[in-house]
């Protein structure tokens, strides 16, 4: 039973995710993402983690997704097909990629974890309180830094994505912006 | 029975469908999207270790991931739209005006 479930949430992880790598149209490619987190949070409930699950329903099929689909839909015009690579980039990456698979693999096999199964003891999972205990004693600097991490990127994402301020009247602005870059560049 | 291991695979083949998508995406958005995908294989990486041999460092850690993909999430998103505005497309192959 266990095993069927496995096998079924493998599925629903990872063909949505090929669907995100190889489909033509992204506005699918965003949706099949979406699916593919919803499957990867499963994946964390059997794995006894439901507070992950909850987190990564929040905030990868939340909040990641629907990120990604307003970016593609404010640069791109969703009836046209994407450009594909060449193919001898295709082809490239697909070998470069087999053989990183085949080195994993490798030390999957080499490395004795198929013996380990899980806990013979019903394993409650990770409680919120002991989570809560962790973040608050132990890993309290980390958990500190990531506030400021997250302020620093609200700051610098606002500061990077908005429209240059029009300098002062009289002051010449109408080139386009990046083009005194360009011709810095050039010389 | 589900063992460790088919978990460490399921992750391997789910980063290296994401891996082989941001080296064949052209379009920001799109390789964006293809790194999440690689976030998520490391993250059942660190729980399903975290589940196999109790201990909560794993699960500690994924959150911590989680929290800095958000971040990256919304720079990365930020800097695609600052490109767009400059030239007025996102393809990777022409965003070259930082080449040397």
């Amino acid at each position: 039973m266990t095993e069927l479930l496995f096998y079924f949430l493998c599925g629903l992880t990872l063909f949505p995710a090929l669907a995100v790598v190889l489909s033509n149209n992204l506005f699918h490619a965003g949706l099949s993402l979406i699916v593919s987190f919803l499957g990867v949070a499963a994946i964390y409930a059997t794995l006894s983690a439901p507070f992950v699950a909850g987190i990564q329903v929040l905030v990868y099929a939340g909040a990641i997704a629907v990120i990604l689909l307003f970016a593609f839909m404010l640069t791109h015009d969703i009836g046209k097909p994407l450009e594909a690579s060449t193919r001898i980039q295709q082809s490239s990456s697909a070998v470069a990629c087999l053989l990183l698979l085949g080195l994993i693999g490798r030390v999957l096999q080499s490395s004795g974890w198929s013996q380990s199964t899980a806990p013979s003891s019903p394993d409650p999972g990770v409680t919120m309180v002991a989570l809560g205990e962790a973040f608050l004693t132990k890993y309290l600097v980390p958990f500190e830094l990531v506030s400021i991490l997250l302020l620093m990127t609200l700051v610098g994402a606002i500061v990077v994505a908005r429209k240059e301020e029009q300098e002062g009247p009289g002051h010449i602005s109408a080139r386009p912006s990046g083009f005194d870059q360009e011709a810095e560049l050039a010389e | 029975m589900i063992g460790l291991v088919h978990y460490l695979v399921l992750a391997t083949v789910l980063f290296i469908i994401g891996l082989y998508g941001v080296l064949t995406r052209r379009n920001a958005v799109a390789v964006l999207m293809s790194l999440e995908l690689m976030f998520n294989a490391v993250n059942i990486n660190l729980v399903a270790f975290s589940h196999f041999r109790p201990e909560i460092t794993g699960i500690v850690f994924s959150l911590f991931i989680i929290a800095v993909a958000a971040a990256e999430a919304t720079v990365g998103v930020a800097l695609v739209l600052s490109v767009y505005r400059n030239q007025k497309d996102i393809d990777l192959s022409r965003a070259t005006s930082l080449r040397w």
